[in-house]
């Protein structure tokens, strides 16, 4: 997997497993494949993947059961809350980006309206 | 816990140069170290230093519990092992004399190595291309069962499949508890895996850091070892 | 760790395939000797006389190939990296050696004298108590003399390696020139005093030159003085090769470095 190299890679893999949790790759309750094997799907080295697992565990995103891995929580209410996070990361950052643009929010709010509605028919056409 | 590597007060010189001055290390168990530096900065020599192909040197250097030079090589695998071999052997028969000699050489591993960087064990050293003169190593390398490995620009001139391959053997193989030590000139290649870079400048340790704390700044660890040479990487 | 037997048993069997293959040349041109007595070609006389010279050949043939090996294991990773003290691995490469080199002394030995006496150099009973009088001690005094000169060789080496080490390029380079020239001189001084004392010896027991081409029996009835000096010369040039074996030593475990490959920064 290629990382950014300028963010903490702990982090790009607790994103990255979020990211699999919102999508439904990974399902509440799925276990995780174990260390060694997202070391080597993600080319990170061990230490990593399991800062980034602690990380998710102590947020209570995973939940570790001894002797048998790390789970996705059932905790619908946890996920949900990650789930929102993620999402407002990535409009705080468009959010951002438009402000540095000199919009005010209500001109931000149309221009994304126009914006997916241009989308749509173009999806329509295709 | 015992460090898995202590390097104190190393001095080392050869023809009326100093090599490496003042050189103090510290690693501890189970990480991944880049060892960074320009061509000739003193990367190969600290390795040899540590491994024990250079002997001349004042200061100690102690692996885990080890402090003189045998007990040491029992402990460390250095990618500059398969020096010295024959180059009419075959690549079955550097592992049949490891096998024979090390006691930590590990020769299902070396086959599956070999067969995951697609190595051939009736091959000639001597016919093997550059690449897979590379991969030989690091098999050879990582077939020991060792405290310290050290990897001697593994990368060298690898092409980027063969590089993910190693990279892949790199990551199965060592051993939870085992620190590796990388070096390269091309940080980029190696960069995702490293917890931690170590920089020679000047023949001794420019600085020692941990790789996330680096990016937390907001630096990608090629450009902070990049800091420390202005621009230029002349010494 | 890597036991001394370990090492040793890995060295002495590479080496035997080294000498066996210069032992399969000296037995190809001996068939073709004899061949070519068979049909006539060649007299007896000169059959053993080349027999003679090619054992000679050989031998000497192995005994450089060995010192290469041996010449090997202090400069290469391959052998100086294994858990095992400096001081073990020179004595395994020193055991190593001589175990390949008796064995081809003594094939070259047996074809020697089967060859001798097949053409009728007859060898009859008296020659196996004077063997264990005369030949013994002349055999130990050439092993001996086989271990000096190993250890002068890599004496001479591990120097040369010591000086370029700790010298820059030129100055380096004069004395290692300087080194070589007196190692020279003193092999070439040594290899005097073996052929005096050969020549002494062959004086003290009145025999003529000619009687050392085949194996008579009252030629190896030694005196016992003489036999006695010989052991006394045994003696004296194995204690030379044990003090430049213990110089080598701390020399390996001390100063001498594996060689670096140029492409490595």
């Amino acid at each position: 997997m290629e990382f950014d190299d300028k963010v903490p890679i702990y982090y790009q893999i607790e994103q990255y497993i979020d990211r699999q949790i919102i999508v439904g790759d990974l399902a509440p309750g799925d276990q995780i494949p174990a260390v060694r094997q997202l070391a080597l799907t993600l080319t990170v080295n061990v230490n990593t993947i399991q800062r980034a697992l602690a990380e998710l565990i102590r947020q209570g995103i995973l939940v570790s059961q001894r002797g048998k891995g790390n789970f996705v929580t059932t905790d619908t209410a946890v996920l949900a809350a990650m789930k929102k996070r993620v999402i407002n990361a990535e409009l705080a950052e468009t959010y951002e980006h438009l402000m540095g643009l000199g919009m005010t929010p209500a001109e931000m709010l149309a221009a994304l309206e126009a914006y997916i509605q241009e989308r749509k028919d173009r999806d329509a056409h295709d | 816990m015992t460090e898995a590597l202590m390097i104190k007060q190393l001095n080392y010189r050869r023809n009326q140069k100093q090599l490496l001055t003042d050189v103090n290390l510290t690693l501890p168990q189970g990480q991944i170290v880049g060892l960074l530096g320009a061509n000739g900065a003193g990367k190969t020599t600290l390795m040899r230093l540590i491994a024990g192909s250079a002997v001349n040197f004042r200061g100690s250097i102690q692996v885990g519990d080890a402090g003189d030079a045998v007990a040491r090589k029992a402990q460390v695998s250095f990618s500059g092992m398969i020096d010295g071999f024959n180059p009419n052997w075959r690549v079955g028969q550097v592992a049949e004399t490891l096998a024979e000699l090390l006691a930590d050489f590990r020769g299902e591993d070396f086959y599956q190595l070999c067969d995951l960087l697609g190595l051939d064990q009736k091959q000639r050293i001597k016919r093997l291309s550059k690449g897979n003169q590379r991969k030989l190593r690091l098999a050879v390398t990582l077939s020991r069962r060792a405290q310290l490995y050290l990897l001697d620009e593994p990368f060298d001139g690898i092409d980027v499949m063969t590089r993910k391959a190693m990279l892949n053997s790199i990551l199965k193989w060592a051993p939870e508890l085992a620190t590796l030590v990388i070096s390269d000139h091309h940080v980029t290649d190696i960069e995702q895996l490293l917890d931690q870079v170590v920089v020679i400048k000047a023949r001794t340790i420019a600085a020692q850091a941990q790789a996330d704390d680096i990016r937390a700044q907001g630096q990608s660890v090629e450009q902070y070892f990049e800091s420390f040479f202005g621009g230029d990487l002349d010494d | 760790m890597t036991s001394f037997k370990q090492v040793w048993w890995v060295m002495a069997k590479e080496r035997g395939r080294q000498l066996t293959q210069l032992l399969g040349i000296d037995l190809a041109v001996v068939v073709v000797l004899i061949v070519m007595r068979l049909i006539g070609r060649l007299s007896a006389i000169d059959l053993v006389g080349f027999t003679t010279l090619m054992a000679l050949i050989t031998a000497v043939a192995g005994f450089v190939a060995m010192a290469q090996s041996q010449e090997q294991v202090w400069v290469t990773n391959r052998w100086r990296l294994i858990p095992v003290a400096n001081w073990r691995l020179y004595l395994a490469s020193t055991l190593a050696n001589t175990l390949a080199i008796v064995l081809l002394w003594v094939v070259l030995g047996v074809l020697e004298i089967g060859i001798a006496t097949l053409e009728g150099f007859g060898v009859d009973g008296s020659v196996w108590r004077d063997l264990a009088n005369g030949t013994l001690p002349f055999l130990a005094i050439v092993l001996a003399f086989t271990l000096l000169l190993w250890s002068l060789i890599s004496l001479a080496h591990m120097l040369s390696l010591v000086i370029t080490d700790f010298l820059p390029g030129t100055q380096g380079k004069w004395l290692r020139r300087g080194l070589t020239f007196i190692i020279v001189l003193v092999a070439l001084k040594l290899v005097d005093w073996l052929f005096t004392g050969m020549a002494w010896l062959i004086e003290k027991l009145g025999i003529s030159p000619a009687a050392f081409t085949y194996f008579g029996g009252s030629v190896m009835a030694f005196q016992g003085s003489v036999v006695a000096d010989m052991w006394l010369a045994v003696g004296m040039v194995s204690l030379g090769a044990v003090v430049l074996s213990v110089i080598n030593c701390y020399l390996l475990a001390h100063w001498v470095e594996t060689k670096q490959l140029q492409q490595m920064a």
